[in-house]
C-alpha cells in the first residue's frame, strides 16, 4: 500500500515536475538564523528552479516555534518543512503532527553523509523522525591568561576531570575575584557528564530511568567536587556568560555553539580557546554527548509538496547546505563529508581552530538529546535541574540522584 | 414596547456579543480544561476532575509557587506601600520650598514604572552580577561579602521583591501625590487649633485618616501586581535556582508554554484568576463602605 | 471698652513674599466683647485671623494674649478656638469624635489616644469618661444629641457649623474667632444663625472675634467694628459710629446698603456750604426729591423693588448719583427733571486725603 502510495505520488511528482512547486518552511531564533535561511533559501532555489521557498515569520525562540506548529498542525495552516530544536522534535512527533523520513532517505546514508551517530538525533522507534542541520556539545572553553597565572598552560591541558579540577582550585585561589570552572546545573549538561562515564538516562526501550548507576553517581560527583573543592559558585547562566568574556572565569562548560559569541565578547581581552570534554569510560564507543541544535522536520502531507520538501531537506542537510550554515552561524555540522572532504570546509578551519575542536567533538560523539516521554517529559528535565543545585550545595550525591530517578519514574509513569 | 426592545437589542448587542466571544467563552474554555489533562496541541484529552487543583495545592512544586508568591506578596505589599507613602510625604513637604528639585526627584522615582522591564531587568542583572556587577563591588569596598543575589536559594526571592519594590514604589508615590494633594489644607489648621503639635500628631489626625481611600487603593493595586509577578522572574532566574523563586504565574507559564500542560497551566489560571476576583471584590466591598466618608 | 485685652495685635505686619497681607495692624480683643472684623474679600482679614490664632505667624509686630508676649507660641499653646468657613470637620471622624478632639489632643498622649487604652490603664478611663461627659454637655447646648453618630458627609449645612461651634467651644478656649461663620449658610437659616451666635456669646461670655465680609452681619452682631481695606485697620468703632461717622472715604463708600453718593467739591456747594472747599458724600436714602431743592438732576432709570425705588440720576457736571425712594413715594418720570436735597445731618465731609472733616 505505501509503496503504491508512493509510486503515485512520485508519478504526480515527475507530471508535475515542470510546474513550480511551493514549499513553506519554519523557523525560530531569526537574530541567529535570519540572514543563514536567507541564503539557504536563494541556493536551494538558484539549484531548484522548479520549486519556491516561502519562509514564515519566524518564531522568537524553539518553544514558541513548538506551539505555533501545534496550534497551525490542529488548525491545517502548517508549513510543510520546520527547523525545531533537537530536544523537541519528539513533541511534536508525540502529537502525530510529523511525517517519516526513511521513504526518503537514500538506500546507503552514510555515503551521503548521515552516519549513524547523526542519524541518531532524529530517530526514535527504528523511524527517522528528523534530521540534525546543526549540532552543538558540551565543551570547554578556556581562559589561557588565568590558566598559565595559576601555572597550568595550554599546551599540556589536563584530559582528565581530577585534572581540571585541581588547575581550577589553583585559579580560584589567585583572587576575591577569579573563579576556577563553572557549569550550568542544568538537564543537558548532566546527560553531557553522564555521557562522558558512558551512562545512558533512559534504557534504550525508555521504559526505565538508567542514571542512578554508577555513571550517574560519577557525573553528580563531578557537580559536587567543583563545588567542594574548586569552589563553583552558584551564579545563573546569563551571569556566567558574561563572567566568562569578561575574564574573571577560568574554565567554563558550555555549549559549542556560543564559541562566535565568546570570541566575540572577549574581544582583545583573551584569546578564548576551547578544549573538548574529558572522555572518562573505559571503552570510547559507549561515550556520547547529547547534542543541541537544529534539526529539520517533515509536516506536510501532500506527496507533491512531500517529494519538493524533501529535496529542500536533502540540500541543507546536504554539504552545501551545511556549508552555509556553518560558514553563516560557526554551529557544527550535522553532515559527515562536508567535514571529510576538505573542499567544502578546509580553509574555514585553518582559520577557526576552536571550531575544529568543537565540531570535531560534534562529529565523533553526537548522540541524542533525550527527552523524557509523555506529558511531563519537559517538566522533569527542571527537576533534574534542581538536583543538581542540591548536589552542589552539598547533598549526598547517590541518595540524591537516586531519589530524582525514583521521583523520575513516578511523575513519567514508569514503574 | 417591542420596537423599543429589539433597539435596546442592536444598541447593546455588539458590545454584548464582544463580551461573550473575548472574555466569557475563554474564561469557560480554561474553567473547562482545568478539570481534563488536556496537553498542548493533543488531538484527545481524559477528564481528571480535581485532578490538576489537588496536583497544585498537593504537590511540592505547586506548593511552592503559591509559598513564593506569598513570601514575595508579603514583602513588596507593606514595603512598597510604606515607601511610596514616605517618598510622597516627603516630595510633597519639599514641592513649596525647592518645587525644582521635588519635581526631579518625582521623575527619577517614577522612571522604574515607565521604563521597560526587560530592559531594567538587564541593568539589574548587571548591577547584581555577582563578581562583575557593582553591587557586589560596592559591599567588598565596604568589606562586607559578596552575595550570589540571583543564584542563592536563600536569598533570590528577597532580591526579586526588593526590585519588585523598586519598581513599584514610584507608581505608588504618585498615587499618594495625588492623595496628599486634595487633602484640604484647612483641616492641617483646624488640627493645629485643635491641639495637634508637631507632624506626628498631624499625621495621625489628618493625614493617614484622609488618605485612607489612597492607601487602599494603592494596596489593592499593589497587591495584584505582586500576585502577578512574573517579568522579573522569566528575565532574570526562570523560577531558579532549583524554584526557588518559582511563583505562580510563572509556574503557570512554564506549564503551560514550557511543558505544553494546558490542563495543568489551566487550573492555575482559574484558581489565580479566582484570587485576582476575590482581591477586587474586597477592594469593591470595603472601598465602598468603609473609607468612602459618606 | 472695659475689660482688659485678652488677644492682641501690636503693630502686626504680615508679608508673603514682595506682597504685603497685613500692615501694621493694632486690634484689641477684650474680655467679654464681640469684635467683627469687617472687610472686603483679599483685604486682610483672614490673614489677620490666622495671625491671631497663632497658624501664621506674624513678619513684623507682636501678638500678646492677655498682654504676655505670644508671637512665638503655636495655636495650641494660645488657645484660641477658631471656626473655619468651610467649617473643616474631620470627615472620617463622626460628629461625636470630631467634638472630641480637641481634648483628646490636649489630655491625652499619642499613646493614650490608641485604642483599647483605657481597658490597660484606669487613668486614662477616668480622662476618657471626663472628656465624654464634656462633649455631651456641649452637644446638647448645640441641640446635637441626636446626631453624635453621624459623620459630617451626612449632615446639612446647617447642622455641619453646629458641629464646628461645639468643636470651638467644647474646650474653655481664650478666645472663640469665627471665619466668615455664614456665608455658607442661606438666608432664612443665616438670620437664625445670627442669633444663634450673639446667644452663644451671652451664655459663654469668651471673647468673640467675626470676620466679615458682610457688613449688615458686622453691625447687627458685634459690639465694636474693626474695617479693614487693603490690610490696614482704617476704623475702629461701634457699629453706629462706623455707618453714621464713617471715618474716611474709603469706609464711607464700603459701609452701607448703597454706595453712598460722592459729589465732588464745587457743585457740592448746592447741598451743603462746606461742599464749596469739601467733597461732600450723601447715603442714596438721604437724599429727597423737594420742589426747592438746590441740586437739579435728570433722571435716567427708575428701578422698582417693592419696599424702595432706586432712581439713576445725571447731576450737575454729568455726576452720576443714586437716590432711594421709601415706601409709598411717587416714582418720577423717566427723563424727567427733579430737585433734590439733604438735611445736614445726613451730609458727610471728605478732605483732599479722603480724611473726614466734622461738619459742626
Amino acid at each position: 500500500m505505501k509503496n503504491i502510495l508512493l509510486s503515485a505520488g512520485l508519478a504526480i511528482a515527475a507530471t508535475a515536475a515542470t510546474a513550480q512547486t511551493e514549499i513553506r518552511v519554519h523557523y525560530a531564533i531569526p537574530t541567529i538564523w535570519a540572514d543563514t535561511q536567507t541564503a539557504l533559501a536563494e541556493a536551494f532555489m538558484a539549484a531548484n528552479p522548479d520549486i519556491t521557498v516561502v519562509i514564515d515569520g519566524p518564531a522568537e525562540g524553539y518553544e514558541e516555534g513548538v506551539q505555533r506548529l501545534l496550534r497551525e498542525g490542529i488548525a491545517g495552516t502548517a508549513p510543510d518543512v520546520a527547523y525545531v530544536g533537537l530536544n523537541l522534535w519528539r513533541v511534536l512527533e508525540d502529537r502525530g503532527v510529523l511525517q517519516p523520513l526513511d521513504p526518503f532517505l537514500p538506500e546507503d546514508p552514510a555515503a551521503a553523509g548521515y552516519t549513524p551517530a547523526l542519524l541518531s538525533l532524529g530517530r526514535f522507534e527504528d523511524t527517522q523522525w528528523a534530521l540534525g542541520t546543526s549540532g552543538s556539545t558540551l565543551v570547554m572553553y578556556v581562559n589561557p591568561m588565568l590558566i598559565e597565572q595559576a601555572g597550568g598552560s595550554v599546551e599540556d591541558f589536563p584530559t582528565t576531570f581530577d585534572g581540571v579540577i585541581e588547575l581550577a582550585a589553583a585559579i580560584n585561589a589567585l583572587s576575591d575575584t577569579t573563579e576556577g570552572v563553572w557549569i550550568a546545573r542544568h538537564d543537558w549538561r548532566f546527560q553531557s557528564l553522564l555521557g562522558s562515564h558512558g551512562g545512558r538516562p533512559m534504557t534504550p526501550d525508555e521504559s526505565d530511568i538508567a542514571f542512578d548507576d554508577a555513571a550517574g553517581f560519577a557525573a553528580g560527583e563531578i557537580y559536587q567536587r567543583f563545588a567542594a573543592e574548586a569552589g563553583m559558585s552558584s551564579m545563573s547562566e546569563n551571569d556566567a556568560r558574561q563572567a566568562f568574556p569578561a575574564g574573571t572565569l577560568g574554565i567554563m562548560f558550555d555549549s559549542s555553539a556560543l564559541l562566535t559569541r565568546f570570541e566575540e565578547g572577549a574581544g582583545d581581552g583573551f584569546e578564548v580557546m576551547v578544549r573538548p570534554l574529558p572522555v572518562v569510560a573505559e571503552d570510547a564507543s559507549t561515550v556520547y554527548f547529547p547534542t543541541g541544535g537544529s534539526a529539520i522536520v517533515m509536516l506536510s502531507d501532500d506527496p507533491e509538496v512531500q517529494h519538493a520538501a524533501w529535496e529542500y531537506m536533502a540540500f541543507v542537510t546536504g554539504p552545501d547546505g551545511q556549508r552555509i550554515i556553518v560558514e553563516n552561524t560557526g554551529y557544527a555540522p550535522a553532515n559527515a563529508l562536508v567535514l571529510e572532504d576538505e573542499a567544502y570546509l578546509g580553509a574555514y578551519y585553518v582559520a577557526n581552530e576552536n571550531a575544529r575542536i568543537a565540531h570535531a567533538q560534534v562529529a565523533r560523539y553526537a548522540g541524542p538529546w533525550y527527552a523524557f516521554p509523555g506529558s511531563e517529559g519537559v517538566a522533569v528535565t527542571d527537576l533534574i535541574a534542581a538536583a543538581m543545585v542540591e548536589v552542589t550545595e552539598g547533598a549526598d550525591v547517590e541518595a540524591t540522584i537516586s531519589d530524582l530517578a525514583d521521583t523520575l519514574r513516578m511523575e513519567l509513569g514508569m514503574n | 414596547m417591542l420596537r423599543r426592545a429589539v433597539i435596546d437589542l442592536v444598541l447593546v448587542g455588539p458590545a454584548a456579543l464582544a463580551l461573550v466571544v473575548f472574555i466569557f467563552l475563554p474564561v469557560a474554555v480554561v474553567v473547562v480544561l482545568s478539570f481534563t489533562d488536556y496537553q498542548f496541541g493533543a488531538t484527545r484529552f481524559e477528564w481528571v476532575g480535581l485532578g490538576n487543583y489537588a496536583d497544585l495545592f498537593g504537590s511540592r512544586l505547586g506548593r511552592n509557587a503559591l509559598i513564593n508568591t506569598l513570601v514575595y506578596a508579603a514583602i513588596v505589599i507593606p514595603a512598597s506601600v510604606g515607601l511610596g507613602l514616605l517618598v510622597a510625604l516627603g516630595l510633597h513637604g519639599i514641592a513649596h520650598t525647592v518645587p525644582r528639585v521635588s519635581a526631579v526627584l518625582r521623575a527619577v522615582y517614577f522612571l522604574p514604572v515607565a521604563a521597560t522591564l526587560v530592559a531594567m531587568a538587564v541593568a539589574w542583572q548587571m548591577l547584581l552580577h555577582p563578581s562583575l556587577g557593582l553591587v557586589n563591588q560596592w559591599l567588598a569596598g565596604l568589606g562586607l561579602p559578596s552575595r550570589q543575589w540571583l543564584s542563592d536559594r536563600g536569598l533570590v526571592l528577597y532580591t526579586l521583591a526588593a526590585i519588585g519594590v523598586w519598581q513599584s514604589v514610584g507608581y505608588n508615590m504618585v498615587l499618594f501625590l495625588a492623595g496628599l494633594a486634595a487633602i484640604p489644607p484647612t483641616l492641617y489648621d483646624a488640627a493645629a487649633v485643635d491641639g495637634a503639635e508637631g507632624g506626628w500628631s498631624r499625621f495621625w489626625v489628618v493625614t493617614w485618616p484622609m488618605l485612607g481611600p489612597t492607601t487602599l487603593f494603592v494596596m489593592i493595586v499593589t497587591a495584584a501586581n505582586a500576585f502577578r509577578v512574573f517579568e522579573t522572574v522569566a528575565t532574570m532566574t526562570q523560577g531558579g535556582p532549583a524554584f526557588a523563586s518559582d511563583t505562580i504565574v510563572y509556574a503557570l507559564y512554564r506549564e503551560g508554554f514550557v511543558y505544553f500542560k494546558a490542563g495543568y497551566a489551566s487550573a492555575i489560571t482559574v484558581v489565580f484568576f479566582a484570587a485576582l476576583l476575590l482581591l477586587t471584590a474586597i477592594q469593591i466591598a470595603v472601598v465602598e463602605r468603609r473609607v468612602h466618608y459618606r | 471698652m472695659t475689660g482688659k485685652p485678652v488677644l492682641s495685635l501690636d503693630h502686626a505686619t504680615k508679608r508673603f513674599g514682595d506682597t504685603v497681607a497685613v500692615e501694621d495692624v493694632s486690634l484689641d480683643l477684650r474680655e467679654g466683647e464681640f469684635v467683627a472684623l469687617l472687610g472686603a474679600s483679599g483685604c486682610g482679614k483672614s490673614t489677620t485671623l490666622r495671625l491671631l490664632a497663632g497658624l501664621d505667624q506674624v513678619s513684623a509686630g507682636r501678638v500678646l494674649l492677655r498682654g504676655a508676649d505670644a508671637t512665638r507660641d503655636t495655636a495650641a499653646a494660645r488657645n484660641v478656638a477658631l471656626m473655619f468657613q468651610s467649617y473643616a470637620l474631620y470627615p472620617h471622624l463622626t460628629v461625636y469624635q470630631n467634638i472630641a478632639m480637641p481634648l483628646r489632643l490636649r489630655r491625652l498622649s499619642v499613646l493614650e489616644r490608641l485604642p483599647g487604652a483605657a481597658i490597660l490603664r484606669a487613668p486614662v478611663g477616668r480622662k476618657l469618661d471626663a472628656i465624654d461627659a464634656q462633649v455631651r454637655r456641649i452637644a446638647e447646648m448645640l441641640r446635637l444629641d441626636p446626631l453624635l453618630a453621624r459623620k459630617p458627609g451626612q449632615l446639612s449645612g446647617g447642622q455641619q457649623q453646629r458641629v464646628a461651634l461645639a468643636r470651638a467651644l467644647v474646650r474653655d478656649p481664650s478666645a472663640f474667632l469665627l471665619d466668615e461663620p455664614l456665608s455658607n449658610l442661606d438666608t432664612q437659616l443665616r438670620a437664625d444663625t445670627r442669633d444663634e451666635i450673639r446667644a452663644l456669646h451671652k451664655t459663654t461670655g469668651y471673647p468673640f472675634l467675626l470676620v466679615t465680609h458682610d457688613q449688615s452681619d458686622a453691625l447687627s452682631m458685634a459690639d465694636r467694628v474693626a474695617v479693614m481695606i487693603d490690610g490696614r485697620i482704617v476704623q475702629v468703632g461701634s457699629p453706629e459710629s462706623v455707618f453714621k461717622r464713617p471715618g474716611s472715604r474709603a469706609v464711607a463708600a464700603f459701609i452701607g446698603h448703597n454706595r453712598m453718593n460722592m459729589i465732588p467739591s464745587g457743585p457740592a456747594a448746592a447741598v451743603h456750604p462746606m461742599g464749596a472747599r469739601f467733597d461732600l458724600g450723601i447715603r442714596p436714602e438721604d437724599l429727597r426729591i423737594t420742589p426747592d431743592g438746590a441740586l437739579d438732576a435728570f433722571v435716567e432709570s427708575a428701578a422698582y423693588h417693592g419696599e424702595e425705588s432706586i432712581l439713576s440720576l445725571r447731576g450737575p457736571g454729568d455726576i452720576v448719583l443714586r437716590a432711594v425712594l421709601r415706601g409709598a413715594a411717587s416714582v418720577p418720570d423717566q427723563g424727567s427733571r427733579i430737585h433734590l436735597s439733604a438735611s445736614p445731618e445726613a451730609v458727610h465731609a471728605f478732605d483732599i486725603d479722603g480724611q473726614r472733616v466734622e461738619i459742626a
